[in-house]
């Protein structure tokens, strides 16, 4: 029944397999020949890599992606040390379910310096940003999750 | 009993990763239309006591909470003095994230209710006793009765029902005893006319008449309604329009849908309703410590 996997249900098993995972995008990176996108799920982060020779459509559209939208993304589950989780998605294919305007009203990734009422007025942004958010519920979730995410 | 149904529900969600959240009561736009109301009187500011948690639930998908519910009291301004119709309700609400159909969802909905089911036939056995009924745990998955389908049978049944019309109490009675001869208390009721949906409602993306909803049915009357909503911005903005709604009015709402809203869909659940026909009690009254309509203010 899970059409979109939590990131934290990927285990060696994986390696090697397709998977489609979705999420905020907190961050991309273009580095001439190779794009990474930092995709960011309730409980953390995982990274999808874009190379540019396997598919120059795909990585210009990777590239263009404004931070914080929301996307699915289809590929292969690579084992990669380097890597945090030690794995990446190489992307296949890349859909963009919701996209972001730009720029946001207040900073997400960094530690909030908007004053209360700003922070209030944009109470839905906030739980992105890990200083406010982990008030509301605990990051890493202890009990068993199945089906979305 | 209701005690014990609230604890399952709770118990159920808990252990499938959700959070339990409290949104305001006190509100500045309605949720369902305007037509049943409660205004207030807001240090001189018109406001509303909440029918329903159904923006702030969604609301709080863009945040990453992506699985969340509530068990909280809704307020409807409902004149018609009914056994089902009380003017404060217990609304069990839930929402999820990263679904790509309604269907997604139904299994987590079904696992709640027959939860509550099991746990009372287990924990309360002198109740039932006492109250001479037994409620049967439903067989999994329920069944899905699309809206076609539904008018199909209450056109056999003699009711004159033109394509787009809703189901009113009546049709939902006679499809309730429709499939109380298949042995099915349970059922949903599904694909409702896009037309007689809210405006958050989605629409079918191959039939766009008909929308991604619900409505869960037992022993032919509604418990719940819900589906899939509408997370393009651009789209819901122009369904809003289309029902004649000011975006205006609805900035604090739609800003949560401009800075990345992913997919989800969720449900409104009345407890009091429920637990009602799950005992069989004759008016949804019996199943509220202090129930209040339009002519009960006290005690």
């Amino acid at each position: 029944m899970a059409p979109f996997r939590s990131f934290l249900t990927i285990t060696p098993a994986d390696h090697g397999k397709e998977a489609s995972i979705a999420g905020w995008v907190e961050d991309v990176r273009n580095l001439g020949g190779i794009a990474f996108l930092i995709v960011r799920q309730r409980d953390g982060t995982f990274q999808v890599t874009i190379k540019k020779k396997s598919d120059p459509d795909l990585f210009n559209r990777a590239s263009k992606v404004v931070r914080e939208s929301v996307v699915a993304v289809r590929g292969r589950i690579e084992p990669n040390p380097q890597v945090r989780n030690g794995w990446e998605l190489t992307a296949t294919a890349l859909d963009v379910l919701s996209p972001a305007a730009a720029p946001l009203p207040l900073p997400i990734a960094d530690k909030v310096g908007a004053d209360m009422d700003t922070r209030f007025d944009n109470r839905p942004l906030i739980y992105g940003n890990r200083i406010a958010g982990p008030s509301f519920g605990c990051a890493r979730s202890s009990w068993p999750r199945s089906g979305p995410t | 009993m209701r005690s014990i149904v609230v604890a399952a529900f709770r118990s159920y969600l808990d252990h499938q990763g959700f959070i339990e959240v409290q949104t305001p009561k006190l509100a500045g736009a309605g949720a369902e239309g305007g037509a049943t109301l409660f205004e207030t009187n807001y240090f001189g500011r018109r406001a509303f006591l909440s029918q329903s948690p159904q923006l702030y639930k969604q609301m709080l998908m863009s945040t990453g909470l992506d699985r969340v519910y509530e068990i909280a009291p809704a307020f409807r301004a409902e004149p018609s003095d009914t056994v089902r119709h009380v003017t404060e309700f217990t609304s069990f609400d839930a929402e999820v994230s990263w679904i790509e159909r309604q269907e997604d969802f139904f299994p987590l909905l079904e696992g709640a209710v027959d939860a509550a089911i099991e746990r009372v036939r287990t924990d309360c056995k002198a109740e039932l006793a006492l109250l001479q009924v037994e409620p049967k745990r439903p067989a999994l998955p329920l069944k899905r009765l699309p809206y076609p389908e539904a008018l199909e049978i209450l056109r056999d049944r003699g009711k004159r029902l033109r394509d787009g019309d809703d189901i009113d109490t009546e049709g939902e009675k006679i499809i309730g005893q429709e499939m109380g001869r298949e042995g099915r208390e349970l059922y949903f009721v599904t694909e409702y006319p896009t037309a007689i949906k809210p405006f958050y409602v989605m629409a079918k993306p191959d039939e766009p008449e008909y929308s991604c909803s619900f409505d869960l049915e037992y022993k032919g009357d509604e418990m719940a309604s819900g589906g899939q909503r509408e997370h393009r911005y651009d789209v819901l903005l122009a369904r809003m329009k289309e029902k004649g709604l000011n975006p205006e009015n609805f900035e604090f709402y739609l800003k949560a849908f401009r800075y990345g809203m992913p997919p989800h869909g969720g449900w409104g659940f009345g407890l009091d309703r429920f637990v009602q026909k799950l005992l069989d009690l004759p008016n949804i009254r019996e199943a509220i410590l202090f129930p209040r309509d339009r002519v009960r203010l006290v005690p």
